[in-house]
C-alpha cells in the first residue's frame, strides 16, 4: 500500500467547533476542514472553483460555507449553490469543490487523502468515550518524528501508520498521526476514557510530555531519508 | 531568483518609487528577479542601473519621470508610459499613497483591482454592503488602436458615495494601460461632469511577489489628506489578505482553470489580453514552478 493513499487524522474533533472552518495540510496539500452547525465534517480542497480564493478563509452558516471573496456557497456535497452577483442565477451543477471523504471518529476529524479512493476507515480502536490532550504541530518531517518518537517511547503503529498508541512513563495516549508536509507533522493526542477519568494532573503532565518532544524534535532536527518531495518509503508502510 | 527572461515583460515600463523618495542616497530594490539601484546624481540627474551578482552597478537603464513616480525598464519599451488626461488638469489633487508589499503575482493584484464584486465582502459597509451584491452588466474590450483594456458601464452599490452621505450606485470606467498598471476613474460625487482618478502602480519584484501604490487625481476638496491616505491604507490591507490567499498565486490564463461568471468580463478580457501579448512573467503558465 503506497503512504499517500489512506485516512489521516487532520484535527481534534474538539478544535473544530460547529459552523467553523480551518485550513491545514496533507502532504503539503491545502485542505480545508469545516464543520457544519448540525456537527458533520467536512474536508475540502483548500481552493474556491471561482478565483482560488482558500475556502478555509470562508464562513459557514449552517449547511452551507461561503468563500470570503465573493460569497459564492457551497453545500455540503461541494456543490455551488448561491453567486452573489447574480442573484437571479440558477448556478451551473458543474461548479463544485474537490471532497475528500471526511469522517469523526476517537475525537479526531478524519480524511481520506485520496479524492477518489471509497475505501472505510477501519481503526482498530473504536471508542467513543475519548479524552483530548492537544495537538502538536512539529516542524519536523513525518518519518523523522515517526523515529524520535519510537527511539523515546515505547510505542505500537496502528492503522498504517495513522495511529501511534504511546506508554510514556505511567500515560498511556493515542496519537493521530498527521503527515503534514516534507518538514511538518501534527500530532493529535487523546487518552482512551472520558474526560472524568483524567484528572488535571494527567492531562497537564501529558501537555508537557507533548512539548518535551516538540522541543527535542524542532532542536535537533533529524534529517528525513526519504527522497525529498516522496512520503513512499515510509517504513512503517512497507 | 534571476532577472526574467520574458521579452514583453522586459519591455514595459515600470513605476519603482516615488520622486519625493529619489535622493542622494542609492536605493537597492527589484525589478522582474533583477536587482536594481537607483538615486539622484550630484548633478541632480537621476539614474536607474542593474545591480550584477558582484553587486556593482552595471548599465543605465531608461528613466521617466511621470504621476510623481520615477519609472524604468529593463527592456526596449515600444511605446511611452500612459497618459493620464486628467493628471493636466490643474486643480487636481494629487495623492501619493504608500507602497504595499504584497506576496502575490502582480497580476492577481490587478484582477482585484478590476473586480466590483467582493465589494461587499472584503470592504463591507465602505465600497459595498449585503444585500446588495448584484453586478449589473457591463462592458469589457481590447482597444486595440491603443493596446489597453477597459471596462465601462460598471456601475455598484456604495453604502456612502461621499462620507457619511447616503448609498447609491456609483459608476465606474477601468483601463488597464499596461500588464502591471490599472486604474479607475469614478464619477465625481461633488462635480457630476468630472471624473476623479485611482491608479494602481505595480512593481513586480519576483513572479509571486510585488508591491503597488496607489496614486488618486482627485476632484475632492474636503476630505483631508490623512483621511485620503488612511482610507486606501484600510481598501489595500484588506485586499492584501484575498491576494496572498488566492491558489496559485501566479495568474492562471488557461480558461478552465478558474469559473468566470458574467461579473468577471473584465477578468476575461484582461487574461485574453496577458496571452495574446505572450505574456508570461506571473502567470501560471508561463512563471516558474512556485505554490
Ligand atoms: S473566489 Fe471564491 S467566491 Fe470568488
Ligand atoms: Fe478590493
Amino acid at each position: 500500500m503506497s503512504f499517500s493513499g489512506g485516512w489521516y487524522p487532520v484535527a481534534l474533533s474538539n478544535q473544530l467547533e460547529p459552523a467553523t472552518s480551518a485550513g491545514t495540510r496533507l502532504f503539503d496539500r491545502e485542505i480545508c476542514i469545516w464543520r457544519d452547525s448540525d456537527g458533520g465534517v467536512h474536508a475540502w480542497e483548500d481552493r474556491c472553483p471561482h478565483r482560488g480564493m482558500r475556502l478555509s478563509f470562508g464562513f459557514v452558516r449552517g449547511d452551507r460555507i461561503a468563500c470570503l471573496y465573493h460569497g459564492w456557497q457551497y453545500d455540503m456535497q461541494g456543490r455551488c449553490r448561491f453567486i452573489p452577483a447574480h442573484p437571479q442565477l440558477d448556478v451551473p451543477s458543474t461548479i463544485r469543490v474537490a471532497t475528500y471523504p471526511c469522517i469523526d471518529r476517537l475525537g479526531m476529524v478524519w480524511m481520506c487523502s485520496d479524492l477518489k479512493m471509497e475505501m472505510p476507515l477501519d481503526l482498530p480502536i473504536d471508542r467513543r468515550d475519548i479524552a483530548p490532550v492537544r495537538s502538536l504541530y512539529v516542524d519536523c518531517a513525518p518519518i523523522a518524528t515517526m523515529q524520535a518518537l519510537s527511539a523515546r517511547s515505547e510505542c505500537t503503529v496502528l492503522a498504517g501508520g495513522a495511529l501511534i498508541s504511546i506508554h510514556a512513563g505511567p500515560q498511556n495516549m493515542i496519537a493521530g498521526f498527521q503527515p503534514f508536509g516534507k518538514g511538518k507533522t501534527a500530532l493529535h493526542i487523546v487518552f482512551l476514557g472520558s474526560p472524568e477519568q483524567y484528572p488535571g494532573n494527567a492531562r497537564r503532565s501529558a501537555a508537557v510530555w507533548a512539548e518535551e518532544l516538540r522541543h527535542d524534535l524542532e532542536r535537533e532536527p533529524v534529517p528525513d531519508t526519504a527522497p525529498a518531495g516522496s512520503y513512499e518509503a515510509a517504513p512503517w508502510r512497507s | 531568483m534571476t532577472k526574467t527572461t520574458d521579452i514583453v515583460a522586459l519591455d514595459e515600463w515600470y513605476a519603482i518609487a516615488v520622486m519625493a523618495d529619489v535622493g542622494g542616497n542609492p536605493i537597492r530594490t527589484r525589478l522582474l528577479g533583477q536587482d536594481i539601484i537607483y538615486g539622484r546624481g550630484p548633478n541632480d540627474r537621476v539614474s536607474v542601473h542593474e545591480v550584477d551578482a558582484s553587486g556593482r552597478p552595471g548599465a543605465a537603464l531608461p528613466t521617466r519621470e511621470r504621476y510623481n513616480c520615477l519609472w524604468t525598464s529593463l527592456g526596449a519599451p515600444r511605446h511611452e508610459i500612459f497618459r493620464l488626461a486628467e493628471a493636466e488638469e490643474k486643480d487636481r489633487r494629487v495623492v501619493v499613497c504608500g507602497w504595499i508589499k504584497m506576496r502575490t503575482s502582480g497580476l492577481r493584484l490587478v484582477e482585484n483591482f478590476l473586480d466590483m464584486a467582493h465589494f461587499p465582502y472584503i470592504h463591507p459597509n465602505i465600497l459595498g454592503a449585503e444585500p446588495h451584491t448584484e453586478v449589473p452588466q457591463y462592458a469589457s474590450e481590447i482597444r486595440r488602436d491603443v493596446d489597453e483594456v477597459w471596462a465601462t458601464n460598471c456601475q455598484f452599490y456604495q453604502p456612502q458615495i461621499v462620507a457619511n452621505g447616503p448609498g447609491g450606485m456609483v459608476q465606474l470606467t477601468y483601463r488597464v494601460p499596461s500588464p502591471f498598471v490599472v486604474m479607475l476613474y469614478r464619477v465625481c460625487p461633488s462635480s457630476p461632469d468630472r471624473l476623479d482618478v485611482i491608479m494602481m502602480f505595480i512593481q513586480p519584484i519576483e513572479e509571486d511577489l510585488c508591491r503597488a501604490l496607489p496614486v488618486m487625481y482627485l476632484i475632492d476638496d474636503r476630505s483631508s489628506q490623512i483621511d485620503l491616505l488612511n482610507f486606501e491604507q484600510v481598501i489595500f490591507l484588506q485586499d492584501r489578505i484575498i491576494v496572498e490567499n488566492q491558489r496559485p498565486l501566479l495568474l492562471p490564463l488557461e480558461p478552465r482553470s478558474e469559473t468566470p461568471t458574467r461579473a468577471d468580463l473584465s477578468s476575461v478580457v484582461f487574461r485574453r489580453w496577458l496571452k495574446e501579448k505572450g505574456l508570461r512573467f506571473g502567470t501560471a503558465e508561463g512563471g516558474r514552478d512556485l505554490v
